[in-house]
């Protein structure tokens, strides 16, 4: 009696969830629709993005092309904007749509006065809202889960060396660099700076070699240099033998031009897990409801990360982009080559881990360097 | 309020200015917006420092910015080394700069034109790739002068650190410190009657102790006022101790402020205290003007006849123009030629990689989509700037010098304070000031904000610059123009204008060069749509893209340039010569 009470049970929900699937479909489809129309509409969007010409070229196309939207772009790092969109909320001014931040420049102001609206509400394309997609399910660098979502995990190549000048068999490990061979030899981005690699190995360091390696470090009389570029520049040059913090980014065009820097092999004590420079955040009461929609989930959709991750060389998360080209630049997509729990452990920008680790170890470095 | 200024010019008679009608209430409120303009991002800045937000994301108000910027380990020192830099460049340029500006406008050295024109060229040119250009040559390491003395018998070890004190001096000097004294000084001493130079030769007196004993004294308000502008500039620079100084732990005033403005995260109300803290600096250096210029006469335009007679060289003519030459193509051709080979190398100052040129930095810029727009953006902003600031300043100046109102020291005072405040707070100030505003007068985000932060910031040097010359022209010229029964507005186009058309030239093409140049003041006030040329180029620059700048910063040298001839060519016209 009870075998075909379940067997019609189960035909009734296949039935009904087969029902339900193409008008679910037909409902996102829809209002995927609509939000693009009303986006064409409002015709343009406001969004700030990292220092990149690359990227803001890459995306003002890319939209522009896909969906009639001007890109209206402020480059800037998150400090500033975060800054300016709490003074510009505080006033009464409309002016941002969506910016790029992660949790923690979010944390000094914008979070606590209220000027972030949770994301998944503006979530409508399935292959973002679908965890399966993403490496590590949804990850978020804010602890509450709603208002920075996290799309990108790599770790980088962040100490270089100059061939002329310094040999790898001679810096296996952090402990290397305290041999006072290297005195007056080794560059470090300063981690004050904003930089957030700077401030990502200065936190790993501080972790997991503590504050007496960091002052033994500093008694090497580094050179400290608040552009990255600069680190590069010093480290092409011979000025220095060895560069801490600085990525492939910096050394690039010096490698193309057959200088003599490399990275050094990944240390066996680890370097730490990046999630770049974050996700959208969208801003309350922004001008172009419609237009950041759209930005938001074709940023998070398989043809925005691709092109993101092409244009600013940061890895996503995402299982259906190729990545595996990354490591040329120097850059290791966390999905191709750690494990979920070395990412956690790794990883010192969310939330939970920033509070631990990246605050003390700055607050240290403030203390500790010149 | 006793001014001494006024005093130098007592007024003999009624002026048109003195009996128009309700003259006082019109220029009160001159007053009133000018103090609003100016002191509104001031206030903020006091303001600021005081701000804290509390992890819960309250705002308290304490002392714990002060305490901070107090506090901060090295601060003594970086106000020394601030102050020890200010008074050698300020000392050389002062000496150096009233020996070519008195070359080439009262002596008969050949091509005097275009050599006071290749100044007005050195002072356009960005100090960013001055810097780097001397870093290419003078660099302890790899510097190309080093390397050529190095490869004399007689010397061992590089001769030259650009990475100094010194370094720091010898760059600022070839950048604008030099330049700015002969452009500010050289239309003063033009304007010097050549009698009282005859008179001193009459009197055994040769050149040099003409220049010493008559010309000098007798140019003092100029002098002083480039030399105090140049102090307060000085006192002020950012760039150049950044690149040069923090490598060798060289730290000054402003690179702290800068500190504080870029850790993780970014300490505002230290920033801004230590940003209030050179008000202090200011208003002494204001009080000592007024001091220094009371009760003196310093009238060089006068009704009466006007010699303009050049001493001549004799056979001292080509070696004082080799001489001048040499500082000229020191402060110009080395910086240009920089810039101009850093746009088509693939990595700036590397000559000895392989195939080191490239066009590529061109191409990447020229296709960028934004370029255009920045062009415009930067085309509207210097011309409107230019506008407003040429017609802001005069008022100002003139009130200032040759009205009895009873506010004109204040006035005075006020015009003083956008240079109190360092760029990158006074934008910070200013965009604080314009979100206040925004509800009854909506300027914020819009281009006018941007012209109106320039307009602001420039005021120092461009009313000081009418002032200078407005204290040369004796009130008998105007007075004679409203004896012989001339209007207001005649005298003003027939008598003031054609006077002081070079010097409103002049300022105008300063306050255009400083628009197109302006990075620090206008980046918190500028969006996406009204991106000027100078913000592109720190784009790039932020995005390590050091080459790609370059391009940007060798338009923005051809833009200023290009206005240069024209201001010239215009100059000429209205007799700048």
């Amino acid at each position: 009696m009870q075998k075909p009470f379940f067997k019609t049970a189960a035909l009734v929900f296949i039935f009904c969830a087969l029902a339900l699937v193409p008008s679910a479909r037909a409902q996102w489809q829809s209002e995927w629709e609509r939000v693009q129309a009303g986006a064409r509409k409002e015709g343009k969007l406001v969004i700030s993005i990292p220092p990149s010409a690359d990227l803001r070229k890459a995306l003002e196309e890319a939209v522009k092309q896909k969906f009639g939207i001007e890109l209206e772009i402020v480059l800037s790092d998150s400090a500033r904007t975060t800054k300016r969109v709490g003074d510009e909320f505080k006033a009464g001014v409309r002016y941002f749509d969506v910016i790029t931040s992660t949790w923690d420049a979010l944390s000094y102001n914008l979070l606590p006065m209220g000027v972030i609206e949770p994301l998944e509400q503006f979530w409508i394309l399935p292959e973002v809202k679908d965890p399966a997609n993403w490496w590590g399910g949804h990850i978020w660098t804010d602890s509450a889960k709603r208002f920075a979502y996290s799309p990108l995990a790599y770790s980088l190549d962040n100490i270089w060396y100059n061939s002329g000048h310094a040999k790898p068999e001679e810096l296996r490990t952090y402990d290397d660099l305290l041999n006072p061979k290297w005195k007056g030899k080794i560059a470090l981005w300063d981690p004050r700076s904003g930089g957030g690699a700077a401030l990502g190995i200065w936190g790993y360091l501080w972790l997991t070699k503590g504050e007496s390696y960091l002052k033994r470090l500093v008694q090497q009389n580094l050179l400290l240099v608040e552009d990255r570029r600069l680190v590069a520049d010093s480290l092409a040059r011979g000025k220095i033998a060895v560069a801490i913090g600085a990525t492939y980014y910096s050394y690039a065009s010096f490698m193309k031009a057959g200088l003599p820097v490399k990275p050094l092999p990944p240390s066996k004590e680890g370097t730490f897990v990046s999630v770049g420079n974050g996700g959208p955040v969208v801003v309350k009461n922004h001008p172009h409801p419609n237009a950041a929609k759209v930005y938001v989930n074709w940023l998070l959709s398989k043809e925005g990360q691709t092109l993101y991750s092409k244009a600013f060389g940061q890895a996503t998360r995402r299982l259906d982009v190729d990545t595996t080209w990354m490591p040329e630049i120097g850059v290791r997509p966390a999905k191709d080559s750690i494990t979920l729990e070395n990412f956690y452990k790794w990883q010192n920008a969310l939330e939970e881990k920033d509070l631990a680790v990246r605050r003390p170890a700055l607050e240290f470095a403030k203390k500790i360097l010149p | 309020m006793k001014i001494g200024t006024l005093e130098s010019f007592p007024a003999q008679s009624k002026r048109w200015f003195d009996s128009f009608d309700g003259r006082a209430l019109l220029l009160s409120a001159f007053l009133a917006l000018v103090a609003f303009l100016v002191f509104t991002p001031l206030l903020f800045l006091l303001y600021a420092s005081f701000e804290t937000v509390s992890p819960d994301g309250t705002t308290v108000y304490t002392l714990q910015g002060w305490r901070q910027a107090l506090a901060n380990p090295g601060i003594v020192t970086a106000i020394y080394n601030s102050f020890s830099l200010a008074v050698a460049r300020q000392s050389i340029a002062t000496v150096i700069g009233i020996f070519l500006a008195w070359l080439i406008a009262r002596t008969d050295v050949p091509l005097s034109g275009w050599l006071e024109f290749s100044f007005w060229i050195s002072y356009f040119i960005p100090s960013l790739p001055v810097a780097l250009g001397w870093i290419l040559l003078m660099d302890p390491k790899y510097g190309l002068i080093n390397d050529w003395l190095a490869s004399l018998p007689f010397i061992k070890g590089p001769l030259f650190d650009v990475y100094s004190f010194w370094g720091i001096v010898w760059v600022h000097l070839s950048a604008s410190t030099i330049a700015i004294k002969v452009m500010l000084l050289t239309p003063a001493f033009r304007n010097l009657d050549a009698a009282l130079e005859e008179a001193s030769h009459v009197a055994g007196a040769g050149a040099l102790k003409t220049l010493l004993r008559i010309a000098a004294p007798i140019m003092m308000p100029t002098i002083l006022v480039a030399l105090i502008l140049g102090l307060i500039r000085s006192l002020e620079a950012f760039e150049i101790e950044l690149i040069l100084g923090r490598p060798v732990g060289l730290h000054v005033f402003s690179t702290k402020i800068y500190s504080f403005m870029t850790v993780e995260p970014p300490q505002f109300a230290p920033a801004s205290a230590l940003g209030s803290f050179f008000l202090i600096v200011l208003g002494l250096l204001v009080v000592f003007q007024r001091f220094f210029l009371k009760d003196k006469s310093y009238t060089t335009i006068t009704g009466r006849g006007f010699s303009a007679r050049l001493i001549r060289l004799g056979r001292w003519r080509y070696p004082t123009l080799g001489f001048v030459l040499a500082i000229a193509l020191c402060t110009t051709v080395v910086p240009i030629a920089s810039l101009f080979f850093a746009t088509f190398m693939k990595l700036f100052g590397y000559f000895h990689i392989p195939d080191p040129w490239t066009l590529d930095n061109w191409k990447h810029v020229l296709k960028d989509p934004i370029l255009l727009r920045s062009l415009q953006n930067t085309l509207v902003l210097g011309i409107s700037a230019a506008a407003l600031g040429i017609g802001l300043s005069s008022v100002i100046a003139y009130i200032i010098v040759k009205s009895k109102f009873g506010g004109r020291g204040l006035l005075d005072f006020i015009s003083w304070i956008p240079w109190s405040i360092p760029g990158i707070l006074l934008g910070m100030a200013l965009a604080s000031s314009l979100l206040l505003i925004h509800k009854v007068v909506p300027v914020y985000g819009t281009m006018f904000a941007l012209v109106l932060a320039m307009a602001i910031s420039g005021l120092p040097l461009t009313v000081q610059v009418i002032k200078a010359f407005l204290m040369q022209l004796a009130d008998e010229l105007e007075e004679a123009s409203q004896v012989a029964g001339a209007s207001w507005y005649t005298t003003l186009r027939r008598i003031l204008l054609p006077l002081l058309l070079p010097c409103l030239i002049v300022v105008g093409l300063l306050e255009f060069i400083a628009s197109a140049r302006n990075i620090s003041t206008v980046v918190l006030l500028a969006t996406g749509k009204t991106r000027t040329l100078a913000l592109l180029m720190l784009d790039y620059t932020a995005g390590a893209e050091l080459e790609k700048a370059t391009v940007v910063g060798a338009m923005i040298v051809l833009m200023v340039v290009a206005a240069a001839i024209c201001a010239r060519i215009l100059g000429g016209k209205f007799g700048i010569q």
